[in-house]
């Protein structure tokens, strides 16, 4: 199994999950982050002086799939999430060892 | 090993637990009242039933608290006491509460003699309300009867008012926000104050005294709401869990065969009864801590006269805005009820405007308007939000309460400690706008239909309605977009300028947009403690910057070359000159100044080569009222000013300081003559004297603090000093709030500079009696101060020592 994390722009979240509903996929784990990439922060200006934004708002994205579905998924977030400008953000793939769900205690594919 | 709350077949309990068992499926009765008897009494049946024969003499089973007044919930403790003269307790105890135990029951268990409990009682304060709740289970009746008359007798000369307001006013300042997911049984307005009705009224039954109030039908009503709503989230959670949380709402609802927004709206209306009856029954509830000791002394004469004027929102205002804090004698209730429906004057608008300024004393005094019946006949508009709740699990408070903190979250930004709100408040023309948009952004709520737009409607036409003719359009305006900004920053691309287009043109113009988004600000911190995070500040904040460049720079560009040309003529120089002294400052410069405030700036700085400063009265030659100073930037400079125009009995009321890149400071001062009678100093008299002071050949400090003597002591003695973040990162800002009199600036200067730092710009204000003003400073070596080893102790020195120095 794959954990999918995903840093968007935020306005991009409504787009992804509904691209990653029409998918198949049934759950997702979602949180408002800060950070910065290639773009370190932003620069505006306001009234004539700058100001920068070290830390550009994203949101998080974490979706667990079964190993079969993973390049599905990566490829739905990619295409739904980009706007072709900078700052469109990151997609990580890393192996789950395990997942419980916890109400039936089922394990593994049945748990996602 | 048998299964948790088990017990064997025959033990007394097992009426009892099978009781409960089916009622976690279903109520009896309306699940208040009834539920709570039929509990009360298995629980009975199965206690009497377990008194050993030989101990009904010596003994008295006792059920306290809760359990004594019959409203055993279904996983409440099982309180109960062992009243007793002499008993064998080991026996008592094993056959009484052991089976309580064994069937994991949580009991409260005391053993005591009648002595002994009016020991205990005298002691403290919860053993007595729980003693006052005393009622026989089984056993020897008459020792529950000594109990009584020891408690009549030791009652009889102790009302128990000032005790139970006292704890009703410590959960007012736990909630001061009336809460959705509130604790039924400790929280404002909740089970305890009914409690604590019960308890005032049982004392005058038992010492044989006339009840001091009535339990009314809406008293009784609330009350078994809260007990039955109580039950509801008992069955739900399987445990004593008090708290009306989002998760259990619909399970509650359901147990009650209702639905989750009637079950809500119970809650709201019944705690807000419990809150409101408990203003109304113990009328110094709203004394602020401070003032109690002041208040005790005068209360009686304090209650009798109040002096207030004739209109309903006049007496509101007033009796909110008593020192001690919000009391409304009974004449004013009287006065107010009477009055009913009545046109709105302007006297009436500026009271309506002074209580939403008064903050959790406004939100009080408008508690009792709306309870004294005028807010149904005078703004009806608002009277469906009372207590109207909100299920959305991100929203803390109940729509009127939400409103309420909405404004005072505005006034937080426009006078707090944030300079980035604050600068943008400060150039919203006319703060009303803030204040009204902020009260009625939610007034859409609750009656179906897009709120936005409801609201609108709603707010409009009140605002035309009471006469606020000019404000309609913008309140509306503003409740018609208040989640605007809100869902652009957060769903839709921002980078996209046809978006910030779009935006842009719903927004109208810079003032409704920067009214909009402290709105936006306000209504987010005012939702709950989710809703307001560093990242959504910053979405917001980056759409805020990109509107603000798509609606100033093209009429930004036509008004500054008009600008300058104004300011050229003014100065009698070439619109080049003006635009490089423009240039040279920093940014706002233009937009905070007038035009002939800048070109006396201009005038001025050209004239410095001669002469180290230079100074220009402006206004009207009756009215002036505006001073500007031009000179070279140095450590000492706004000291010396300030202490010049004291000396020459002139009151700074707010002043603008900024310095040019070629370090000429540039500095702009509203100012009063405070004894009008005398003729001002001639501008020369108060250029020399600067000129001296800033050659150290005139002491100004100590003529300064001569002229400001007599004026000492007059205030309340109100001082705060603080350091709030500086979000330029350049320097160390610090804020001083004191109460104003002629002089008060040179003193707090004064004080800046004996600490060791120097001002570099500053913003001063004056807001009724008080004086509000921002320093940015640097320490000896030019630096801003960081480390917040070094900021405490300064802060706390510069509060002693201005504390010395203004009182």
């Amino acid at each position: 199994m794959k954990l999918v994390t995903a840093f968007i722009k935020p306005f991009k979240l409504d787009d992804v999950k509904d691209a990653l509903k029409a998918a198949g996929v049934s759950g997702m784990t979602v949180c408002d982050v800060n950070g910065f990439g290639r773009q370190s922060g932003q620069t505006e200006v306001y009234r004539g002086a700058e100001y920068t934004v070290d830390f550009v708002p994203k949101v998080r994205l974490d979706v667990v799939v079964d190993d079969t579905e993973a390049d599905a998924v990566i490829t739905t977030i990619e295409e739904a999430a980009r706007t072709g400008d900078i700052g469109d953000g990151k997609i990580i793939v890393t192996t789950a060892d395990q997942v419980v769900r916890i109400r039936t205690g089922e394990r593994g594919r049945d748990a996602i | 090993m048998p299964a948790k709350g088990a017990v064997a077949t025959g033990n007394p309990l097992t009426a009892f637990l099978e009781l409960r068992r089916s009622l976690r499926r279903a109520p009896l009765g309306d699940g208040g009242r009834d539920t709570c008897r039929a509990l009360s009494d298995a629980l009975d049946e199965a206690i009497a039933a377990s008194l050993p024969r030989g101990l009904a003499d010596e003994l008295a089973v006792v059920a306290v608290g809760g359990y004594g007044r019959r409203e055993q919930s279904l996983f409440s403790d099982v309180d109960v006491m062992l009243l007793h003269s002499g008993a064998d307790l080991a026996t008592a105890t094993r056959a009484l509460l052991y089976p309580l135990w064994d069937a994991n029951l949580k009991v409260g268990h005391s053993a005591r003699t009648v002595a002994e409990c009016t020991v205990a009682a005298k002691e403290s304060f919860e053993t007595l309300t729980a003693l006052l709740s005393t009622r026989l289970i089984a056993g020897n009746g008459k020792l529950v009867g000594d109990l009584e008359a020891a408690l009549a007798g030791m009652l009889a000369g102790r009302p128990l008012t000032s005790r139970l307001a006292a704890a009703e006013r410590e959960r007012r300042a736990v909630h001061n926000y009336p809460l959705m997911a509130a604790d039924l049984k400790n929280g404002r307005g909740g089970l305890r104050t009914f409690q604590s009705f019960w308890w005032e009224r049982r004392r005058a039954e038992l010492v044989g005294l006339p009840l001091p109030h009535n339990s009314t039908r809406e008293e009784q009503r609330a009350h078994r709401a809260l007990l039955a709503v109580r039950n509801a989230l008992h069955a739900t959670a399987g445990k004593a869990l008090d708290e009306f949380v989002p998760d259990l709402r619909d399970g509650a609802a359901k147990w009650l065969s209702s639905d989750s927004w009637d079950v809500s709206e119970r809650v709201t209306k019944s705690l807000r009864t419990g809150d409101q009856l408990a203003m109304e029954r113990w009328p110094d509830l709203n004394i602020e801590r401070a003032a109690w000791s002041r208040w005790r002394r005068r209360r009686r004469r304090s209650l009798r006269s109040h002096g207030s004027p004739e209109r309903p929102l006049a007496r509101a205002r007033a009796a909110a805005e008593r020192p001690e804090g919000l009391v409304m004698a009974r004449v004013d209730q009287a006065a107010i009820a009477a009055w009913g429906s009545h046109d709105w004057t302007g006297a009436d608008r500026r009271d309506l405007i002074g209580l939403l300024a008064l903050g959790s004393r406004g939100r009080s005094a408008m508690g009792w308007l709306h309870r004294l019946g005028w807010v149904d006949a005078n703004l009806p508009e608002i009277a469906h939000t009372i207590a109207a709740p909100q299920l959305a699990p991100f929203h803390e408070h109940p729509v009127d309460t939400h409103l309420w903190r909405t404004v005072d979250e505005m006034r937080a930004l426009v006078s707090g400690g944030d300079p980035w709100y604050t600068s943008i408040a400060q150039e919203v023309a006319n703060p009303d706008l803030l204040l009204l948009g902020s009260f009625l952004h939610d007034v859409g709520k609750a009656h179906g239909g897009d709120h936005s737009t409801v609201g609108a409607d709603l707010a409009g036409s009140l605002c035309r309605r009471i006469g606020f003719t000019e404000l309609a359009e913008p309140v509306a305006a503003l409740v018609q977009n208040h989640l605007l900004l809100a869902d652009t920053a957060t769903k839709r691309d921002t980078s996209d300028r046809r978006v910030l287009a779009e935006v842009a043109d719903r927004c109208h113009d810079l003032q409704r947009l920067q009214a909009l988004y402290l709105l936006t600000v306000a209504d987010a911190k005012a939702t709950g403690r989710t809703m307001w995070t560093d990242w959504k500040a910053t979405l917001l904040k980056n759409l805020y910057v990109g509107l603000v460049g798509v609606i100033e720079p093209e009429p930004g560009r036509v008004a500054r070359a008009q600008r300058l040309q104004s300011i050229a003529r003014f100065a009698a120089t070439a619109e080049d000159r003006a635009a490089a002294h423009v240039d040279a400052m920093p940014p706002g410069y233009l937009e905070g100044h007038s035009d002939d405030e800048i070109a006396a700036h201009l005038r001025l700085a050209a004239g410095l080569t001669r002469r180290e400063s230079a100074v220009q009265i402006l206004g009207a030659p009756d009215a002036a009222d505006r001073m500007v100073v031009v000179g070279i930037d140095r450590p000492g400079l706004l000291g010396a000013i300030a202490g010049v125009l004291t000396i020459h009995n002139l009151e700074i009321l707010d002043a603008r300081l900024q310095a040019r890149a070629d370090g000429v400071a540039c500095d702009t001062f509203h100012i009063r003559h405070t004894l009008p009678d005398v003729p001002m100093s001639p501008v020369a008299t108060i250029e020399a004297d600067l000129s001296a002071a800033l050659r150290g050949t005139l002491e100004v400090a100590s003529l300064a603090a001569e002229k400001a003597a007599p004026y000492r002591s007059r205030g309340r003695r109100h001082l705060v000093v603080r350091a709030p973040p500086d979000p330029t990162l350049r320097y160390t800002a610090i804020e001083v709030r004191c109460d104003d009199r002629p002089g008060v600036l040179s003193d707090i200067v004064q004080e800046l500079y004996a600490a060791g730092l120097d001002i570099r710009a500053a913003r001063i204000d004056t807001r009724g009696d008080e004086a509000r003003d921002l320093f940015y400073v640097l320490d000896r070596n030019g630096e801003p101060i960081r480390d917040v080893n070094e900021l405490a102790p300064l802060i706390a020195g510069l509060r002693s020592s201005l504390r010395r120095r203004l009182y």
